[in-house]
C-alpha cells in the first residue's frame, strides 16, 4: 500500500489510503466533480439549478438522474427516514451555507419542511420536484462517491470522507469513543449529531432531520456506527437507526447488519449482529 | 279477378286475440333473449379463462415477499476484533 493522503472535498477532510499517483489524481477529481454537481451552496451546481427550478419540469445530467434515482430507492427502502427532499427543513434549521462558514444565528428557525420523496418524479432524464420542496443528496452523493473512489484504486487501499469509510483488505479502523474494530471486507459509516451542528435560535441543531417533523431529530445516541458490505448501505443504515432512536439496534438487527451506537454519556451499545462479529468488546452493552 | 276485402268492422273481433298472441310472443322472446344473455355474462365471467373473476387490483408483491427483500437489500460488511495500528478512523458525517 503507498501511503495515505488527505485533501478537503464535500466540507469534510478525505483520506486515501493505497492509491498510486494517477489513482490519487483520479479519486480528487471525481470528489471534485461530484462536489460541484450535488453542492446545495455553490450557485452553479445541478442541484441548486433543479432546487431553483422546483415546480417544472428540468432535464438533468445521467450522473444527476443515476444518483436521485439511487436517493429515492433508499428512501423507499427506508420507508422515508432517508430522505432526499429535506433540503428545505435543512435551510429552516440555519444550515444554508458551508458548514465551516455556518455562526451562531439568533434568528428563530424557519418553519419546519417534511419529507416529500414520493412527491418526486423521475422518468428517465426527466425530474419534476413539487415547487415547496429543495433536494439535499449529500448524504447519499458523498457514499456513493467513497464506493467509486476505491473502485479506483487497483491493488489494496481505504477511501474515507468524513465518517464513510470503504476498504479492500482489512483494516482496524478508530470509532468513537476511543474503540477501534478490525473492517476485514466492505465499509463503515459514522453517522450522528457530535459534530455537524450548529447555534439557530438559541438551540443547537444538526443535520439529520427527522422526515416525519421537518425538525433536527432528537434520538438517544450521539452517534451511530454500521458495517455495510458497500459505503452506501452502511451510511444509509447508520441514518436510519440514528432517527429511529431506541428502535434502531434491533432494526440492524433485523437486516443483519452491524450496528454501534453511542450515547451523549459515553455510554456504548452494541446490536446482536456486532456483538456476533466482535464478542470481546467489553464496552458495549 | 277482383279482390274482396273483408270491412274493419268484421275483421276486429278475430283479429285482437291473434294481436295479443303476437305481442306475448314479442315479449316472451325478448325476455328469453334477456335471460340468456344474462346467464351467458354471468356463465362466462364465472368460467371463461379470458375473463377477470374479480374486480381489478393493482398489482403489488405480498407484504412478507417486500419485507424479505428489504432486508436483504442491505448486506453487511465483515467486522472483527481490532489486531494492528489504526490505519484508518470513522468519525460522524
Amino acid at each position: 500500500m503507498t501511503g495515505v493522503r488527505r485533501f478537503r472535498s464535500m466540507g469534510c477532510e478525505v483520506v486515501v489510503g493505497g492509491a498510486c499517483i494517477s489513482e490519487l489524481e483520479q479519486i480528487e477529481g471525481l470528489f471534485d466533480e461530484r462536489d460541484r454537481t450535488f453542492s446545495r451552496f455553490q450557485d452553479d451546481s445541478e442541484l441548486a439549478r433543479v432546487n431553483r427550478l422546483a415546480g417544472r419540469d428540468v432535464l438533468v445530467s445521467r450522473p444527476f438522474a443515476r444518483t436521485l434515482g439511487t436517493a429515492l430507492q433508499v428512501a423507499a427502502l427506508t420507508d422515508g427516514l432517508v430522505d432526499p427532499t429535506l433540503g428545505r427543513a435543512l435551510e429552516a434549521a440555519g444550515y444554508d451555507r458551508d458548514f465551516a462558514l455556518l455562526e451562531p444565528d439568533p434568528r428563530p428557525t424557519g418553519g419546519a419542511a417534511r419529507g416529500a420523496w414520493r412527491n418526486v418524479r423521475l422518468v428517465g432524464q426527466l425530474l419534476r420536484v413539487p415547487g415547496d420542496v429543495h433536494l439535499d443528496l449529500n448524504g447519499v452523493v458523498k457514499a456513493m462517491t467513497v464506493d467509486d473512489a476505491l473502485a479506483l484504486i487497483s491493488g489494496d487501499g481505504f477511501v474515507s470522507a468524513g465518517g464513510d469509510l470503504a476498504t479492500r483488505g482489512p483494516l482496524d479502523v478508530a470509532l468513537p469513543g476511543e474503540d477501534a474494530v478490525r473492517l476485514v471486507r466492505g465499509s463503515l459509516a459514522t453517522s450522528g449529531s457530535a459534530h455537524r451542528r450548529w447555534l439557530r435560535g438559541g438551540r443547537l441543531q444538526h443535520h439529520l432531520i427527522d422526515p416525519a417533523t421537518g425538525l433536527p431529530a432528537d434520538p438517544p445516541w450521539e452517534q451511530v456506527t454500521v458495517s455495510g458490505r458497500t459505503c452506501l448501505d452502511a451510511d444509509v443504515a447508520a441514518k436510519a437507526a440514528f432517527l429511529l432512536g431506541a428502535d434502531g439496534p434491533s432494526w440492524l438487527d433485523e437486516h443483519r447488519l452491524p450496528g454501534r451506537f453511542l450515547r451523549a454519556s459515553g455510554d456504548v451499545v452494541c446490536n446482536h449482529t456486532w456483538r456476533a462479529s466482535v464478542p470481546e468488546v467489553l464496552a458495549c452493552t | 279477378m277482383a279482390r274482396v276485402h273483408p270491412s274493419s268492422a268484421e275483421n276486429t273481433p278475430r283479429l285482437a286475440p291473434v294481436r295479443r298472441r303476437v305481442t306475448l310472443a314479442k315479449a316472451s322472446l325478448g325476455a328469453t333473449g334477456a335471460l340468456v344473455f344474462g346467464i351467458g355474462m354471468v356463465l362466462s365471467r364465472a368460467y371463461y379463462s379470458g375473463h377477470s373473476k374479480q374486480a381489478p387490483r393493482a398489482l403489488s408483491p405480498p407484504a412478507d415477499f417486500v419485507s424479505i427483500v428489504r432486508a436483504n437489500q442491505l448486506e453487511a460488511g465483515i467486522i472483527a476484533p481490532a489486531e494492528a495500528p489504526l490505519g484508518a478512523g470513522t468519525s460522524v458525517s
